[in-house]
Formats: structure tokens, sequence, C-alpha cells
């Protein structure tokens, strides 16, 4: 029997660009907050730079991340029926609660750890930036145990959300491709590629006269960055074509868009491992930093808009694919630019506010300055 | 959690004619606990009844009359359908003297009305429920619009409504229903195709019929193990889970992304 279809009305995209912008900076989110519980632990070896990205990473993306998924429902206003009508078998119910909870750790570990950088705002000639040393709430000195034990919550806060956020989808038996254990943890390895990137932005607005040379970017450092970045990619390309099989329908594999596809995301993953064999030997000036946090983030955003977007034009029944091109409004590329606008916006203001301190004060009592590798 | 807002699919399954016949996934039978998200008074319905429809797919036209009469009753957008007939052009390659005539495969499309439904269950504030009388409804002034349901539907029967910005699909017309109206679509159909009843009164019309061709009654994509409601004489096979053919060229137009 030959079946051509003649009238099959196609169903719209439910789950907007908007739903993979999220994905995006939460996962960022949360793998930051993972990779600076690591990366406080041996702070004796990893550098105030690299710290200070991850922490803003950490809090800037828990910010937007949860903006974007707002914009998602068609209905942001009735966002209070989340917690009016509390529901524990759905897990985007769990998730209303635990996304706020992470968000609010997120920026409180931020906050614990810049307190120093914050206070030394008082230096500035400008007297609103002196106003802004009044955010450290007290000359009290955060201790390194009320640091670790904020920052070790706040990375179980994390490990929430890559759970809520994984199943969420993976519950979804309409949809073979979603609902394997391949795709929750595909984004969860990924994520680590997204903040790796979005560290490198931070480092890159960082500048690099500014920041003392003992807080540079240390040899430790990199090889944080290098072994994220190698084991992750490599985790990333072992569960893709797990992934990719399990479609029951059509044999992925056979179709020529989803062959482009997966060609280029493995291209992705391939050029995220020669970035993390290439960073422990290069001089991390702003050019190979923003070429490196470019093909990160690349491949990160890729995977998520190919395994959330290009799925949806998947028909459950009929042949298809369903059509989609990516519209310029808001709920398409101008909410992506806006979004990613508006992080950069963030980003660039509050490490600004940190060049400012770094240039008019001296820090004292500099446990790893003896790694810091030459920034150039 | 409340367990009077759950019900055992056990107790369901002995008094649903339409479970006895459709084909469930053996994997479905075990005590589940199915989320219905009605344990409102004002959810309940018509207690004691459950609706359900059979399409007789010898008697479509495709004439799509049930789906401008759905239109007009129910006011969804222009482009988006609570219900809609799907068309194939199937062609026999199997040798016989028939291998080169063309034939026209009508299927007409809605809400199935789950026993199990998926979408019911992953709504994050109950706004979507099922009655006790098995139909699947919205409460599109608590939808928050996430389309979760939307996504979890493995019929594609539900979408995001572009005017009133929250989840829709088809009621079985409940409004009409409970006036003592048939659904729209029943009302329209040109080939009496459609009948919808209560399969709980084993005299009324639905039940007979369904008494009657017991043995060639399907429901699309048993497998999902949802126990859809709308029931089909004579679908065939290949049309049963998923439609391996040519696909429909789309219209770059009628793309309202
Ligand atoms: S057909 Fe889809 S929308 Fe209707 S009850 Fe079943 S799962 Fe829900
Ligand atoms: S779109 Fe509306 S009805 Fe559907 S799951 Fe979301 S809130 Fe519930």
């Amino acid at each position: 029997m030959n079946i051509t279809e003649i009238l099959v009305p196609p169903q719209a995209l439910a789950w907007l660009p908007w739903a993979v912008q999220y994905f995006f900076y939460i996962g960022s989110a949360y793998a930051a907050a993972i990779l600076f519980v690591i990366s406080f632990i041996c702070r004796s070896h990893t550098s105030h730079q690299w710290r200070s990205a991850l922490v803003l990473v950490m809090a800037i993306s828990a910010v937007i991340g949860p903006i974007a998924l707002t914009a998602d429902l068609h209905q942001p206003g009735r966002s209070l029926h989340f917690f009016l009508h509390f529901t524990p078998w759905s897990w985007m119910s769990i998730g209303s609660l635990l996304l706020p909870t992470f968000s609010g750790l997120a920026v409180i570990t931020a906050w614990l750890y810049l307190r120093d950088d914050i206070a030394q705002l008082k230096q500035s000639s400008n007297i609103w930036i002196q106003r802004l040393s009044l955010l450290t709430l007290g000359q009290w000195k955060t201790s390194n145990k009320l640091m670790l034990s904020t920052a070790s919550l706040t990375g179980l806060s994390g490990l929430t959300i890559a759970l809520y956020t994984g199943l969420e989808i993976a519950v979804l038996a309409s949809r073979p491709l979603w609902h394997q254990p391949a795709s929750p943890l595909l984004w969860f390895v990924t994520a680590f590629i997204g903040a790796i990137g979005l560290s490198m932005v931070i480092v890159a607005l960082m500048k690099s006269q500014s920041v003392k040379k003992h807080e540079r970017m240390s040899l430790t450092d990199r090889k944080i960055i290098r072994h994220t970045l190698i084991l992750m990619s490599t985790l990333a390309m072992v569960f893709l074509p797990i992934w990719a099989s399990n479609h029951v329908h059509n044999n992925l594999f056979d179709i020529y868009e989803w062959q482009l596809r997966f060609a280029t995301l493995f291209i992705g993953f391939i050029a995220c491992i020669i970035v993390g064999i290439w960073v422990t030997r290069s001089t991390l000036k702003r050019p190979q930093l923003l070429l490196f946090s470019l093909v990160t983030l690349l491949s990160c955003w890729y995977l998520r808009w190919v395994t959330m977007m290009e799925v949806q034009t998947l028909p459950n029944y009929d042949a298809g694919p369903y059509p989609y091109s990516l519209p310029m409004g808001p709920n398409g590329l101008l909410g992506i630019l806006g979004m990613l606008g508006l992080w950069l916006a963030i980003a660039t203001v509050v490490t600004e506010l940190l060049n400012v301190k770094q240039s008019t004060h001296t820090r004292k009592n500099h446990a790893h300055s003896h790694e810091a590798l030459s920034n150039g | 959690m409340d367990k009077s807002k759950r019900r055992l699919i056990g107790s369901i399954g002995a008094i649903s004619a339409g479970a006895v016949i459709a084909p469930i996934s053996s994997a479905n039978a075990s005590a589940t606990v199915i989320i219905r998200n009605n344990e409102a008074a004002d959810r309940k319905g018509m207690v004691g009844k459950r609706y359900a429809m059979l399409v007789d797919l010898r008697k479509c036209v495709g004439c799509q009359a049930c789906t401008i009469g759905c239109s007009i009753e129910n006011q969804a957008p222009i482009g988006q359908f609570r219900t809609t007939v799907k068309q194939y052009e199937v062609t026999l390659d199997n040798g016989s003297t028939e291998a080169k005539n063309v034939t026209s495969f009508m299927l007409p499309r809605l809400c199935n009305h789950c026993e199990n439904p998926p979408c019911v269950a992953v709504c994050p504030v109950q706004a979507t429920f099922q009655r006790e009388d098995g139909i699947v409804m919205v409460d599109n002034e608590r939808c928050v619009a996430c389309a979760y349901c939307v996504q979890a539907c493995p019929y594609d029967a539900r979408f995001i409504n572009e005017e009133t910005l929250t989840a829709d699909k088809c009621t079985f017309c409940a409004h009409r229903i409970e006036e003592g109206l048939l659904p729209a679509c029943v009302e329209t159909c040109v080939g009496g195709a459609r009948v919808i009843g209560d399969i709980k009164d084993l005299g009324s019309e639905i039940s007979l019929l369904m008494a009657k061709h017991r043995q060639e009654i399907k429901v699309l994509k048993p497998e999902a193990g949802t126990q859809p409601h709308v029931f089909y004489i004579s679908l065939d096979n290949q049309f049963v889970s998923n439609v391996e053919g040519k696909a429909a060229i789309y219209d770059p137009k009628g793309d309202r992304a």
C-alpha cells in the first residue's frame, strides 16, 4: 500500500524558542554552580578571576533563565497560578518551587563570594559607585565555612534543576525521542559546555590590565576547563547516537536534514575538545577567549535547538516533517538576541564594577598567586 | 496526595464497554493510578455516563462538513481545528488487478477523550481535567498556556488557541450534550459516519453498534496505553499507529509560526 498525504494540517510547534533559551541559561547556571563548588574547594590552586566568572555566570543565568521560561507561557500574567494550584504529580509544578529556590541561592552565593570586591567599591572616586559598596550589608567577613556550605547548597539545588528540567520532558511518552534517559543526560552534560562558554565571555569582559597578576586564570582553572570540555563533549558524542536511534517510526539517520544536524553537532563537540586541549597551551587574550566561547556556546545551543525544536517538527502520527522556520519577531530571533543582549548587558555592568575596584585597590592575603599564568 | 482525585484503572476498566473492546496494552491493566483532576463539584459532568464516539469510516466522504460545523460552533481561530478530516491517497501495490486504482482514505480526527489521558496528568495547575462522564476539558481561566498538555497528547489533538492564548481542544460539545443536543460535527455529518453516546447505557445506539461491530473496531495508537474513546470501524492497520508514506506538501503561507 502506498500512502500519500493529501490534506493533513500541520501541528504548530507548541514550545517556542523561549524553551531552548530557558534550558540554555538555566543549564549554564547549574553547571556553573557545580563548577564553582569544585573550584572553591580547590581554591588554593584556582584563581579569583575564574571563580568570579563562575559565580557571575551562575547568578546572571539563574535570573535570565526564568525570564525566558515565563515568556514561553502564552499567559505569563498567570504565573501565580503555579503557586495557587500546586500540583505535586506534575514535574513542571515541582519546578515552580525548585526554580526560585535555585535562583535565590545562586544570587546569594554570588553575593557572598563577591562581598570583598563589592566592599572595595568604596575606593571609587564616583559617589554613586561608592554607595554600591553598602551592598555588602555590613563589615563582617565571609568565612570559608559559610561560603562552602552556601555554595554546596546551591550546587545541590542546581542538581534538582537538572533533574526536574530533564524529567519534565523525559516523562512525555508521546515523543520517543524525549522519553528516554539519553535526553536528560544529553542536556546535563552539555550544560557544562555552555557554562564554560559563558564564563570565558566574563573573563574576556574583565580588563586584563585591571586584574592583578596573581588573580588571573591559573593553570588549575585551565585544567578544569580542559577536563570538563573533553569529558562532557565525549559523553555528548556517546549519548547523541543512542538518543537519535530511539525514534521508532523513521530512522533519523536516513533523513538528509537530520544527517546534517548530527554532523554539525559532532563537528561542534570535536571543536569543543580541541578548545579543551588548546586552552592549557594558548595565552588567554580576548580573541582566543571569544573564539573559545563562540565554539562552546554554539555547540551547547545547537544541541538544545535540535533536541527541542527540531524534534517538535516530527509528527506523532503523520509522515511529516511539519514546517518550521525561525520567526524574526519576539517569539524568534528578536527574543533570542534580546535575551542574549540582556545577559551581556548585566555581565558588562557587573564586570565593569569589578574592574573599577581592581584598578583602585591592591588586595592582600592572596594564597593562590603562585600558579598564576601570564594573561598576556 | 488526595486519593479521591484518582481512581484505580481496574474499577473503570470493568464498567467501560469501550475498554473491553479496545485493544489495550497489557502493561496498562495493572493498578496504575490515573489522574483526572476532577475533585471539584463543578468538574463532575454527567455522573454515571461515559461518552464515546464511534466513527464508521466507510460512511465518511471527506466533505469536511464536520470541520466547518465545529469551527462555526466553537469559533476556533482560522487555521486551527478541534476536529478535522485528514485525507490520504492510497494505491495498492499487491499485484492485484486493483493495483493501479487510486483510492482516497479519510480519517476524521478529534480528541479521543482517553480513559488514561496523559494530557491531564502533566498539567502543572490542574487546569485540564476529565469529568466522570469521560469528557476531557480545559478550564481556560486557570490555564497558564505552558503547552505541556499539547506535548503530552500522542494524537496532536490539542493546540494553543491563538486568540484566547490558552490550551484548546474538542470537548465533545459538552455544552450541547448537556442540553440534549448532538455535537456540531455529529449533527452536520452528511454520511452519518459519527455516532456519539453513553457506552455505559447498553441500549444506546453507540453501544448496540459497538456490540455489532465488536471484531472490526479499532482505536488509534492502542500501544500508547491511553485507551482512546473514539472508536473506528474499517480502520486499516496501516493507519493505526502512524502513517508511513509521502508527506503532505505544506504551503509556506500556511505556516503560522
Ligand atoms: S486525545 Fe490527546 S488531548 Fe484528548 S484525551 Fe487523549 S491525550 Fe488528551
Ligand atoms: S497549557 Fe493549560 S491546560 Fe495545558 S498543561 Fe499548560 S496549564 Fe494545563
